[in-house]
Parts: structure tokens; sequence; C-alpha cells
């Protein structure tokens, strides 16, 4: 990109990320709370709904795994998310993303209009055997464009071959004066499974063995979230030791450079919500100091 | 051919028929003779060769030519009860086992038969040897015991705290309630029942992968201990094994009952007949040979070996290719065009007809939702071998209640529940089994009694779909007697709502890997 136009970007990116960042405004927009997620098929790939106070919203499609996780039924869902002005897709007002670790690319179209990044959600932990709806395809709903429809993908995705997913030889080792590094896992509400922020982990690792790292801290947080009816709802009090046990089980099995020592910590107060970025508190830090 | 006195044969098949009714046994001996390699008989496995069985033939291809069985570790009885390796993984049965053998092999010599070593051939060490009902697991549903350690030993150095505490509410085999052999025992054990697994086309199952499992994302692979690579963890069902080699040295102490580990050179020779080995169903009864010139890629041993590994679940590179030139079928007779046409919708059914897929760990938890629209070929996806190519195990019912098959006692009929039956309790602060909650009852816990984690009891790795025809009955659990009762069990469990043409396809297309 020439000079030129990568400073014209940043001109026009300015004034856009004034008006985002002023969005105490749109504290009004933001709209967190748990319901049942419901099920609605369509003639490709179902939507994934959730009514809140009377109200039909909209979070989503089926996709391919790795991207969004849409909810499971079975199970009652935390949705923390954004109101977005665009046209009802499957009957429900669309919500988007209060920013995420998600996948970036949109998961399709609904009528020619790209869907927006689909809102932080968690599967609640336990069990609610009332949230079983299931909605049947509906001709006025048949309007998706789904990246991925019902069945095979479209063309060959990259397969596991031997070494997949294995770190990478570095191509130039790094060199000294190393800094201190701290890797951020992002979890759902109430799991220790760091699931899609796991490769931060990789990089940590990874970070650790480059520099021969003295040691490599995992510290656990809790979090509550401030919900949109006002109340707050906490995560389980031993939230932050599971994910911390979690993490700490997972670098003992990959194993850490002789001298690296593994130290653990949590911190078992639940952090307070603001109802804004309360899932960037459901965390742990790894850091990595040379 | 085998020889025996008469009277025992009477005598073994008087007892068959008691345990089974005449009905089975009839069954048994004509429609699928087999023929049996019996451990340390010598002579030659040539490099290609077939074997009949109900549907057809199954073949096995060796890439590295003839074997001489005489001296061969795979072929040899290395410990003390009369076995090989080769008593449970049986050329004529794609290198499983199947039940038609198994009731052969009874009907031959009765428990005196090496495959009926008290060990793991009876439903526990404690019974009489001789008697059929000692072996009703095996007999019955081709079933293998399997005892595992409570607790699990620890993985990859790292002690294994289990989340869950398990009881038997169920024992009718007797063994897991047993005082020396049981839970309670001074060397506490947990006994499941298993069907043999296929020890062929294993480079599409076990291989080298990097350190992060892709489906479980908080997880180190296990490494193979020989080598320090981390494996792909998609042999034995619950993939307590990392690779080829461990899991040889496991088989020969468990199975074998060898007094001393085998041969660095032994398991060795071992690993490599089974990494040279091909097996796959070459014939069909009524769709004639699977193997012709420009017929499906997908079928026979030596296609399996050109393919290599892959994902399989998309139209760029379908799992099991193409069965276009059989749709229309050009043959000239009648019903055999007509079954190759059947066999091509199957394998449509198979790729492409969605269902809800509902209430599957490890599938539907891992980012597509519950329920998902789909197709078998998501969680069946790896090239050639319909296995998951991530680490495959799941819980798709076989054998966690309330899905499992499970026979109820009553008091008209003499069916009586045969496997045992656990009840999990999960520890409060244990994540709970994502569809089934705290309080989960069980055949097998599967891939629990190795994690210790609650949300994988019931989890199963997936077996390979070739040589299906030559080794019923399948899962598991061997809940499934015949390919057509496997997929009554999927048009149950996920209310797919298939045709009797689409079942009928589905079978015909299954039985012809
Ligand atoms: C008594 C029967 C028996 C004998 C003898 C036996 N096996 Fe097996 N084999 C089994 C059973 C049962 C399983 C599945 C166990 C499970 O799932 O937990 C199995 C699984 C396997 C598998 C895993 C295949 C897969 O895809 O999961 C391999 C490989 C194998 N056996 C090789 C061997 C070798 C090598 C020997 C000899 C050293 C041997 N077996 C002896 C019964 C037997
Ligand atoms: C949610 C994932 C899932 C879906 C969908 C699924 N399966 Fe399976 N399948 C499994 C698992 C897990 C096993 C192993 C279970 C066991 O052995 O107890 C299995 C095993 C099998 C086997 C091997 C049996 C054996 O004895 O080794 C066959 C064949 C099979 N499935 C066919 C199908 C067909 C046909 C469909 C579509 C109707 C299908 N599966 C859909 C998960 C799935």
């Amino acid at each position: 990109m020439s000079r030129i136009s990568s400073h014209r970007l940043f001109t026009i990116a300015l004034p856009l990320a004034l008006l985002a960042g002023s969005v105490g405004a749109a504290e009004s927009q933001r709209l967190t709370f748990v319901a049942c997620p419901v099920f609605q098929d369509t003639n490709t790939v179902p939507c994934w709904l959730a009514e809140y106070q009377g109200e039909t919203y909209f979070l989503g499609i089926q996709t391919d795994s790795g991207g969004w996780t849409p909810p499971l039924q079975g199970h009652q869902v935390l949705v923390e998310s954004v109101v977005t002005a665009q046209p009802r897709v499957c009957g429900g007002i669309v919500l988007a993303s209060a920013g995420s670790v998600f996948d970036k690319r949109p998961s399709g179209k609904s009528a020619g209009v790209d869907l927006p990044q689909p809102p932080v959600i968690s599967t609640m932990r336990e069990l609610d055997s009332s949230c079983r709806t299931m909605l049947p395809e509906n001709p006025r709903y048949n309007t998706l464009e789904p990246r991925r429809g019902p069945g095979p993908g479209n063309a060959q995705i990259a397969g596991l071959q031997p070494n997949a997913g294995a770190p990478r030889a570095a191509a130039e080792p790094l060199k000294p004066p190393f800094a201190a590094k701290t890797f951020e896992l992002h979890y759902e509400f109430d799991s220790e499974l760091a699931g899609l922020t796991i490769n931060k982990l990789q990089e940590a690792l990874k970070y650790a063995d480059d520099i021969k790292a003295k040691a490599v801290e995992v510290v656990s947080h809790r979090a509550s979230v401030k919900l949109s009816n006002g109340k707050q709802l906490d995560e389980i009090p031993k939230i932050a030791e599971l994910r911390a046990k979690e993490l700490a089980n997972v670098i003992r099995m990959f194993g850490l450079p002789k001298g690296t020592e593994l130290k653990v910590r949590f911190v078992a107060d639940a952090q307070v919500g603001n109802g804004i970025d309360d899932w960037t508190r459901r965390r742990s830090d790894i850091i990595v100091t040379p | 051919m085998r020889h025996y006195s008469i009277p025992a044969a009477i005598a073994a098949s008087l007892a068959l028929s008691v345990l089974l009714g005449s009905h089975a046994l009839a069954q048994a001996t004509q429609a699928d003779q087999r023929e049996w390699v019996r451990a340390g008989q010598g002579g030659v496995l040539p490099a290609e060769t077939a074997f009949n069985n109900a549907d057809g033939k199954s073949g096995i291809f060796n890439v590295k030519g003839a074997v001489d069985m005489k001296g061969h570790p795979f072929f040899e009885v290395l410990g003390t009860n009369g076995r090989a390796c080769v008593t449970c993984h049986q050329p004529s049965d794609a290198m499983g086992l199947s039940l038609a053998s198994i009731r052969q092999q009874w009907q031959s010599n009765g428990g005196k038969d090496p495959l009926f070593a008290p060990v793991d051939g009876a439903n526990c060490p404690n019974l009489p040897r001789e008697e059929a009902k000692s072996h009703s697991l095996l007999l019955n549903r081709g079933l293998i015991r399997v005892g595992l350690p409570w607790p699990p030993q620890p993985r990859n150095g790292v002690p294994t705290e289990p989340e869950f505490t398990i009881e038997v509410v169920r024992d009718p085999a007797g063994c897991n309630t047993d005082p020396v052999y049981g839970l309670t025992s001074p060397k506490p054990t947990v006994s499941v029942y298993r069907r043999p697994r296929i020890a062929a086309n294993l480079k599409f199952m076990t291989y080298e992968v990097g350190p992060f499992n892709a489906k479980r994302l908080a997880m180190i692979n296990d490494r193979d201990p020989f080598t320090g690579k981390y494996m792909s963890m998609n042999i034995m069902s619950d993939a307590r094994e990392p690779s080829l080699r461990t899991q040889a040295i496991s088989a020969a102490r468990d199975h074998l009952q060898v007094k001393d580990e085998p041969s660095a050179d032994a398991l060795d020779r071992i690993v490599n007949f089974e990494s040279q080995l091909y097996a796959a169903q070459v014939d069909s009864r009524v769709g004639g040979s699977l193997v012709e010139k420009g017929g499906p890629e997908a079928l026979g041993p030596r296609n399996l070996d050109k393919q290599e590994r892959g994902l399989g679940d998309n139209f760029g590179t379908p799992l099991f290719h193409s069965f276009a030139m059989w749709n229309p079928a050009s043959s000239e007779a009648r019903a055999q065009r007509e079954f190759r046409e059947s066999v091509a919708r199957g394998n449509d059914v198979f790729f492409k007809r969605p269902f809800y897929i509902s209430d599957t760990t490890h599938i539907n938890t891992v980012g597509m939702g519950n329920p998902m629209k789909r197709t078998c070929a998501t969680c069946h996806n790896s090239n050639m071998v319909g296995t998951d190519l991530s680490a495959g195990w799941v819980d798709v019912g076989t054998t966690n209640l309330p899905y499992a098959r499970v026979t109820l006692d009553n008091p008209w009929s003499e069916a009586k529940a045969e496997l045992p039956l656990f009840k999990i309790t999960c520890n409060a602060e244990a994540r709970p089994h994502p569809f089934l909650g705290r309080v989960i009852y069980t055949q097998d816990p599967g891939r629990a009694l190795i994690s210790g984690r609650c949300v994988d009891v019931g989890s199963i790795v997936m077996g390979q779909f070739r040589g299906l025809a030559a080794r019923a009955p399948y899962f598991s659990n061997g809940s499934a007697a015949t390919l057509r009762d496997l997929v009554d069990f999927y048009d149950r469990r996920f209310n797919i709502g298939y045709t009797t043409q689409e079942k009928e396809d589905l079978t015909n297309f299954l039985s012809v890997l």
C-alpha cells in the first residue's frame, strides 16, 4: 500500500474511531441477557434466536466450527451484544459483537447484506431442559446465503498434515534483550476451557521456549456480568481456581524448557461487571518473564 | 480345515444352541463359514487374498508382499494362553473379529479354544471356562473384556484426578462387583466389554500431529514415548494408546498374557506388519466385483494403499470419492445394476443428506451448536475410513442411557440385560456432561475412564468403516447386530425419518466398504 493511501485511510478511520469511542451513547444499545436459545430452521442453515422481554433477537447462524460458537439447546445462553439497525434476520432484531475474539469473516449474508460479527455468547454451565424450542423452516426466513451450507464444505479445508498445529521452527531465533510478555486468554461465562483463544497459550509457550524464560506465570480471574436488567451475574466461586488448574495441567503436559519455573495463582473475587466489556475480564493471563 | 473330535463339537454346539437359540446357530454355521488362522499354525499369508462373508468377499493387500506366518510375532503364540494377535484380528474378518468366527470357534473347540481364555474371553476370569454362559458377551455380541484401572493412570506424566465417582448399578457378568477383579478389589478395576477393532489401514488412524488437539481445544495430545511425537489419538475406543507400539505392548500383556514385554524386534515386526496391511470388501454377492477397472476409487484395499489421509467432508475431496460410474450402472444383470445404483445413492445419503445432529458431546459442543443441521460425513469425515480426522471421541449415544440399547428384564422372556450398567456421579465443581448433567448411567464410560472427565462420559473413538461386511456386529459394544441395525440406530437417535429406500441404500453402501 502506498503512503498516500494509507494516510488517507488513517484520516478516514480516525473520525470513525472517535465515533465508536463516543459510544457512551451506544450504551443504551448494549444488550446483555440470559435466555433460552431458539433454533429456527431455514432452507439452508439454521438461525439462532433468543427472546428477551417479549422481543425476538437474532444471534447468528450455524457455521463451521472454530468461528462463532452457536448456543446449545438444553442450556440457557448468556448474550453480550450490541443492537444493530440491520434488517431483521429470521424474524429477529440483529445483535452483534461488542468486540470479541471470534472469526472476523462474515458467516454469510441475509437478503444480500453481510451478517455482522455475532455477539459474545456463553453456554450456561448447568442444564436447563426447558430450553428446547425448535422452529421448523419458515419460507419467510429463507433469505440466508451462509458461507457454509448444511452439508459438506465447498472445498478442501486444510487437512491435518503431520505436524499441523505444531509450533513452526522459528525462522530466526529471537535475540536478547527479551521483554516480559503477557498473553491473554478469554473464556465463556463459567467455563474453564479457554476455547477460542487457546492459540494465545500456544504463542506463550512458544515464546517461553524461544527465550528460555525464567518463569511462566498463570494468573486466572473470575468476573461478573452486568445484565441489561441491572443485575450482576457472578461466575461460580471456584472458576478462577479451575481456570488456573486447567491451564497449569495443559502447560505441564506440554512441558516447559528446563529451568523455566511455572507459577500459578488465581484471583477468586469476582471483578465487577459494567455491561460493556465484561467478557474481557473472564480471563487468564500468562506472563512470560525472561 | 480344523480337526476336532465329534463329541466335543456336539457338546459345544449343544451348549451354544442353548445359549443362543437354534436359529442363531444355524445362521452361524451355514451362511458365513470363515477361514480361521490359528495362533502358531505357520504357513504363508499371501500378499493379496480374499475371504467369504455373508455379503460377498473381503480382501487384504499387503504392500510388502506375502508374510511367512511361521515365527512372525503377530501370528505366533507370544504368551501363556495360546493366543496370538491374529486370534482376534483375523484376515478373513478384515483384521477384526466377526461374531460368525467367534461362534465357529466355539462350535469347533468349545471353551478350550485360546480365544476363550478366561482373562478377557470370558465375562470374568473366574468363571468356568467350559461353560458357554461364562462367555455370553463374546458369544452373543462379540465382546472382549477390557479391564481398566480406576482411578486413571497419569497421562503425559501428569496425574489425572477423576471428576466423578463410579457405582455399579447392574452387573450381569459379575466382574465389576467381584472381590478379586472388581471395582472394590485390591487392584480396583472397571471392566467394560468392547469389540476388537481392525488392525489394518492404520496410516489413516494413527499418525503424528501437533501438540494441540484441534477439537478439544484446551488439551495436549498424547505422545508416543518411543518417538516423543504427538499422536492423533484415534485408536482404541478410548484413545488410551498413543501409538501402535504402545498398543502392541499392552495387547501382549492384556490379551496374550506374556511374561515379558515383546522384544524391540518383535514390536517392530508387529507394527510394520500392521502398517503394511490394507483390508476392505472386494466383492459383493449382488453387486459383483468392487475392484474392477474404472470402478469406484474408494473401494478395495489397493485403493486404500494409494490414497492419503485427509479431510473429506467437502465437495472438493469427498471422503468416499465418486460413485458416478454406478449411477446409472452399466452392468448386464439387473440385480447387479440395481444394487450398484443403490450403493451410489447410499453414498449420497451418507455424504449429503442432512439431519439434526443433537446432544452429542465433542461434536455439537465444538462450535457448531446444538442441534446442528449436517450429515453423517460431518462426524465421519476422514478420507477413505470415515473416522474423525481430529481425535474422534464422541458421545453419540451408543453406551450412555437414554440412547444406548438395553434389554429390559421382563417376566415374559429369557432375554436379560448382558452389559454392566454404571452410575457416574460428577463432583459439584466439575463441568457437567453437556447433555446428561451430573448423574449419568452408562454401559461404558469410554474416554472418561482415561481422562477422568465428566464431559467425556460415553465418548467413544469412532472405528473405521472398512471391511464392515466381514465383521458384524457393530459399535464398540456390539449393540448393532447388522448394518441395517446400525442405520436404524441413527434413524431413531436423530429422528432422521429415512425412507425405506434410503435405509436400504445406506446399508448397501456400508456393506461394500
Ligand atoms: C483377545 C482378543 C485380542 C487380541 C488377542 C488382540 N487384540 Fe487387538 N484389540 C482387541 C480389542 C477388544 C480392541 C479394542 C480395545 C478397546 O477399544 O478398548 C483391540 C484393538 C486393537 C487395535 C486398535 C485399532 C483401532 O483402530 O483402534 C490394534 C492396532 C490392535 N488391537 C492390535 C493388536 C495386536 C498388535 C495384538 C497382539 C499383540 C492384538 N491386537 C491382540 C482385541 C484383541
Ligand atoms: C455426532 C457424530 C456422529 C454422526 C452424525 C454419525 N456418527 Fe457414526 N459414529 C459416531 C461415533 C462416536 C461412533 C463410535 C461409536 C461406538 O463405536 O460405540 C460411530 C460409529 C459408526 C460406525 C462404525 C461402527 C463400528 O462398528 O466400528 C459406522 C459404520 C457409522 N458410525 C455410521 C454412521 C452413519 C451411516 C451415520 C449417518 C446416519 C453416522 N454414523 C452418523 C459418531 C457419529
